[in-house]
């Protein structure tokens, strides 16, 4: 016994740390950055079911190079498989999604007309086709959504949201085919209502049914006049008519004089629909939520029908207000920028909340160093790790901006 | 006035010296007689002959000389105890005396065996400059596109103080122990070529070493060469990072850098950043080295080139703070700490004071063994 403790004894003292006995972290945790010289922001992530990513952002050189977007399929340890940029035009990717063995891509052009490529690639980006879509002058493309017939939903606006904007809803077919054009049926592209009308997402949810999720000015009681921006949702029908819809007065975010900018919308696991975004109050902001009740297997569009509307955190500044947010089984993670000390430093929140929007964790986990570092995605893995895609102005001072990847473990930290 | 007291002090001194010369004359008459003595086998005046001088006139190497014809006649004379005694003071008067056949009387030779005047410990100084190297366990950087950052290590110089002491198991053989204060230095060189950046990482680390080794020494001569190992517990007790370098300036954003600039490297320089939430306080690692002793009168003067293999991962929180934040140094420099092990290759110059004692030797061994119950006493 003795001599098998002092063996054990001598095993421990003449051990030596190697790697084939420490694990190793970047397996369970990292941070990554992504880009080449110049700046590179983050847009959107997708989590493979093998394990490995692809993230959409765009890609600015030099400062007299245009932007053109970034799409990267990186490994489970946050290694570069591929990266592509595209783009003769200055670009500015807003969304992805993998539909039909495709990766699709919607960015907005830089063009005199302002109008929206919708692009494919396949899965080893390669390209496949693409198309140039527009609702008219100044299109702007928010949020692509892949829909079941293998058409696509391109949600967005028509205008310029500081003066007149109307929601944009362009859809196309699986051949990415116009429907407003080339569809019997016709398709309506706009919803105009108050002056100022932005669409953000848009969820199908049955074959003829698209909610949409965005924001307005439009004073609801007695639809005429305007009145502070509020969350906004309405169904756009089958012929994508928003104008006379009866079904227009759906729902309005409540709440006080401020303005409410919606920024991501999503369903969640249990039922119904999470909606985050920034109310600003005079010269602050505010991460606002709204979730519906979990009972409805559709949109209640009711007052009645919201039965979370919350201010989360308070004090996030001004600067570019965003927040984003994913629905696991039980809980939904929502990343948020906070503009702290000025507009040009920003740092990004994680937060945990349930499914009555109350937070799980003492205070949201903040990343960031001395530059402006902004959020543009969240996504919990099937092991209950947490992926954060953001943009992060490295240098000290701050210099060039690159697209950030985190894993992060199921408190939201960088450690085991 | 002044000159007075000069002359005096000189005239002082000339008369003192003159006297210690004239003491040293009438000693080493005094030993010839003694010597004389001996061989006209007339034993038992010896001790009243050179009594004055070995109290007071002797020289080391006449003491030496004194002792062994006293020890010589008193074994003569069967007088072990006054033999024994006159031996020890021998051994005091020259500790590294080694009774030798072919020059020494037999019986004083094997008189000599029952006698040992090796240190039981030895203290020693040293101080002397060191170089690091770091043993990658994992690369944990925040580059993406793999290979694109290329990593040269530079090596740099520190230093090192400290006491250490020999606990002598026998002549040849020594456990020994110390602490040393060592300042330690390495530097990474990332070129991180998709980002046209590179980037200096120096850290500085100032460690208290604690080695616990087995030496075996020469231990007869003029230059006495010695090796040992062993293991060392390593306190790391503060880290300094200093992140410098040049960035090929082609797109500043936001940062309202200078157009002039624009296509040439840029130097920065940041400051010194306190990383010992990411450095783990307790270390071990493998001690080898060796080196020669030169005599220098009873003392020694040493050189002495050592390696430590680090044997644990210095590195912990790689992204984060002490307290599990998202580490600022990840954003301002992309720098994530890689897990590695630290080598250290040191040559220290010191200085050993071997605290002497001449004794009878003991049985040691046997006792120890008794009372361990390996050895049956015999009864």
């Amino acid at each position: 016994m003795i001599r098998s403790f002092f063996f054990l004894f001598l095993t421990m003292l003449f051990a030596c740390d190697t790697a084939q006995n420490i694990k190793n972290p970047t397996q369970s945790y990292f941070l990554k950055y992504f880009g080449d010289e110049g700046n590179q922001t983050a847009r959107d992530l997708i989590v493979n079911s093998d394990g490995t990513f692809y993230i959409l952002g765009n890609s600015t050189q030099t400062s007299s190079s245009n932007t053109k977007v970034y799409i990267a399929h990186v490994d489970a340890l946050g290694n570069v498989i591929k990266q592509i940029t595209y783009g003769a035009l200055s670009m500015d990717a807003k969304d992805f999604e993998i539909a039909g063995g495709n990766l699709v891509i919607v960015a907005n052009r830089q063009s005199m007309a302002k109008d929206v490529l919708l692009s494919r690639y396949t899965l080893g980006l390669d390209v496949v086709d693409s198309v140039a879509l527009s609702a008219g002058p100044s299109s702007f493309a928010n949020s692509l959504t892949a829909l079941s017939d293998g058409g696509f939903i391109i949600e967005g606006y028509q205008g310029d949201t500081s003066v007149q904007s109307t929601e944009m809803h362009l859809r196309v077919s699986s051949t990415l085919t116009d429907y407003a054009t080339t569809v019997t049926t016709g398709w309506g592209n706009t919803n105009s209502i108050g002056t100022i009308a932005v669409g953000v997402k848009t969820i199908q949810q049955n074959p003829n049914t698209f909610y949409m999720f965005g924001y307005t000015n439009a004073n609801y009681s007695g639809l005429s006049g305007t009145i502070n921006k509020r969350f906004w949702t309405y169904p756009i029908p089958y012929n994508g008519s928003g104008v006379g819809n009866s079904d227009d007065p759906s729902f309005l975010s409540a709440g006080g004089a401020d303005d409410k900018i919606l920024t991501d919308a999503i369903k969640v696991k249990v039922g119904g629909y999470l909606l985050v975004g920034i109310s600003n109050s005079g010269t602050d902001g505010n991460l606002k939520a709204s979730i519906t009740s979990s009972t409805d297997t559709a949109f209640n569009f009711q007052p009645t029908g919201v039965f979370q509307d919350k201010i989360l955190l308070t004090n996030l500044g001004q600067g570019s207000p965003y927040a984003t947010a994913f629905s696991s089984t039980s809980y939904n993670f929502i990343l948020v920028n906070t503009y702290k000390t000025s507009s040009s430093k920003s740092d990004i929140l994680l937060m945990k909340v349930d499914n009555a929007l109350v937070p799980q964790w003492g205070n949201p986990v903040q990343f960031g160093g001395s530059g402006e570092d902004t959020a543009a995605a969240v996504a919990e893995l099937p092991d209950g790790h947490i992926m954060v895609l953001g943009t992060m102005q490295l240098g000290n001072p701050p210099e060039q901006k690159k697209i950030v990847l985190m894993k992060l473990n199921a408190n939201g930290q960088l450690s085991d | 006035m002044g000159r007075s007291v000069l002359l005096f002090i000189v005239g002082a001194s000339l008369i003192f010296n003159g006297q210690l010369w004239a003491q040293k004359e009438n000693c080493e008459e005094t030993l010839n007689l003694a010597a004389a003595e001996f061989d006209a086998g007339r034993f038992v005046g010896l001790p009243s002959i050179l009594g004055e001088c070995l109290k007071n006139g002797f020289s080391q190497e006449q003491k030496v000389r004194a002792y062994l014809l006293l020890t010589q006649a008193y074994l003569i004379l069967d007088d072990p105890a006054s033999a024994e005694n006159s031996y020890l003071q021998l051994l005091k008067a020259d500790p590294e005396y080694i009774a030798n056949p072919t020059r020494d009387p037999i019986d004083v030779y094997y008189l000599s065996k029952k006698f040992t005047s090796t240190p039981i410990f030895t203290p020693h100084l040293m101080g002397g400059m060191n170089t690091s190297l770091p043993r990658d366990i994992y690369n944990i950087n925040t580059g993406s596109v793999p290979n694109s950052i290329s990593s040269k290590k530079v090596f740099k110089l520190g230093y090192q103080i400290g006491v250490g002491i020999d606990l002598n198991l026998s002549s040849n053989w020594s456990l020994c122990s110390g602490i040393l204060y060592s300042a330690k230095s390495f530097k990474n060189v990332l070129d991180q070529q998709n980002y046209r950046y590179e980037l200096s990482i120096t850290e500085k680390e100032s460690w208290f070493d604690i080695p616990l080794y087995l030496k075996y020494q020469v231990d007869s001569g003029k230059i006495r060469p010695f090796g040992y190992a062993g293991l060392a517990m390593n306190l790391l007790v503060n880290t300094n990072l200093t992140l410098s370098g040049t960035h090929q300036v082609d797109y500043m954003a936001a940062s309202g850098a200078n157009p002039e600039n624009l296509g040439h490297p840029q130097p920065y320089q940041g400051p010194v950043n306190p990383i010992n939430y990411k450095r783990n306080f307790l270390n071990r690692s493998l001690v080898f080295g060796g080196g020669v002793k030169y005599k220098w009168g009873k003392d020694f003067i040493y050189v002495d080139l050592r390696y430590m293999a680090g044997m644990t991962n210095l590195a912990k929180n790689s992204y984060t703070t002490s307290n599990g934040q998202f580490d600022p140094l990840l954003a301002q420099y992309g720098y994530s700490s890689n897990f590695f092990r630290l080598d250290n290759l040191s040559i220290s110059f010191g200085y050993v004071r071997p605290l002497y004692n001449p004794r009878k030797k003991k049985k040691v061994i046997s006792g120890l063994l008794e009372k361990l119950r390996f050895k049956r006493t015999k009864k």
